[in-house]
């Protein structure tokens, strides 16, 4: 029986002739979320992105339960991504961008309480913290089989995080996360899988005490 | 909506400073009414350049670049033609 993953190896991404990526096997199942680490300029930005299908490495495959889609967002619908920026135009309601995103389900009652609260606001009125929070709740909604997350916890208080982790657990099933951050704290314990970008290739991590001894950090709180 | 009139700014600083540059097919391109309408409709919905809100939606960059650089020259000729009378 076919599994149902979302994988990605066969990258080679360089800029400027520094190799950035060169060596990545990622794998994602359903279910299941996969936690990207690594320091900055390390790729992990690149990496999804490529994933997603916006930016074009020397050479990459990306599959989706075993079959070959590239650029993955036009070839499969049930693939998004959360940018390291904001990416709700300013303008919009609410309750018109869950419109989009939880098509067939984008009644108010149906939405996350994060969402009714705001129903009616333009996302240029929220702050920082409650855009995110509100952006990764409409990719939620969606029919997303996979979904990317870059760095999903910026801007975020320690209250909205704990917030995000909970709703992720809670909607985990049948879709399969990757999340890149640097708030590694929040990230170990919650994904299933740790992989390390290190001189551009991926790295499993089977404990939290190897990212020490592979110089991600200092010590392990 | 800020690259599109940054764009369109910058444009016409530049037009005011070399002044042989004007004329040609900016003379050509005169819109009124409700085309000026499409235009800010335009803007308004590819405000900020937001890509990835229509990627998640699963519209092909190969629509959206080109459209976006249209709306940027759309919103040059339109604020150009406004102020011409003052360039």
């Amino acid at each position: 029986m076919k599994e149902n993953c979302l994988e990605a190896d066969g990258i080679l991404l360089s800029y400027d002739h520094r190799s950035i990526l060169s060596n990545i096997y990622l794998k994602c199942r359903h279910g299941e979320i996969v936690g990207l680490l690594g320091r900055n300029g390390c790729g992990k930005s690149s990496l999804l992105k490529i994933m997603f299908g916006v930016l074009r490495g020397e050479c990459q495959s990306v599959r989706v339960d075993g079959r070959y889609v590239y650029p993955a967002y036009r070839h499969y619908p049930g693939i998004k991504l959360l940018p390291q920026h904001s990416f709700l135009p300013e303008g919009l309601r609410v309750k018109d961008a869950y419109g989009l995103f939880a098509a067939g389900k984008g009644h108010e009652s149906g939405a996350a309480p994060e969402i009714q609260q705001r129903w009616n606001m333009a996302t240029g009125d929220l702050s920082g913290g409650e855009k995110r929070l509100i952006e990764v709740l409409l990719l939620l909604a969606s029919d997303a089989q996979y979904l990317l997350l870059d760095e999903p916890f910026t801007h975020l208080a320690p209250v909205q995080i704990e917030r995000l982790i909970q709703i992720l657990q809670t909607n985990r099933t049948g879709k399969g996360i990757i999340l890149s951050d640097h708030q590694y704290r929040y990230v170990l314990p919650l994904c299933d899988q740790i992989v390390l970008l290190r001189n551009g290739r991926t790295v499993a991590v089977k404990d939290p005490q190897e990212l020490v001894a592979l110089g991600y950090i200092n010590e392990l709180d | 909506m800020v690259p599109n009139v940054a764009f369109s700014v910058i444009l016409l600083v530049f037009l005011h400073v070399y002044p042989e540059f004007r004329g040609g097919l900016m003379e050509l391109l005169w819109f009124k009414g409700a085309f000026f309408v499409i235009i800010l409709v335009c803007v308004h919905f590819l405000s900020a350049h937001q890509y990835y809100f229509y990627y998640n939606l699963g519209c092909s960059r190969r629509l959206l670049f080109p459209l976006a650089f249209l709306v940027d020259v759309l919103v040059f000729v339109l604020l150009y033609q406004t102020v011409k009378p003052w360039l």
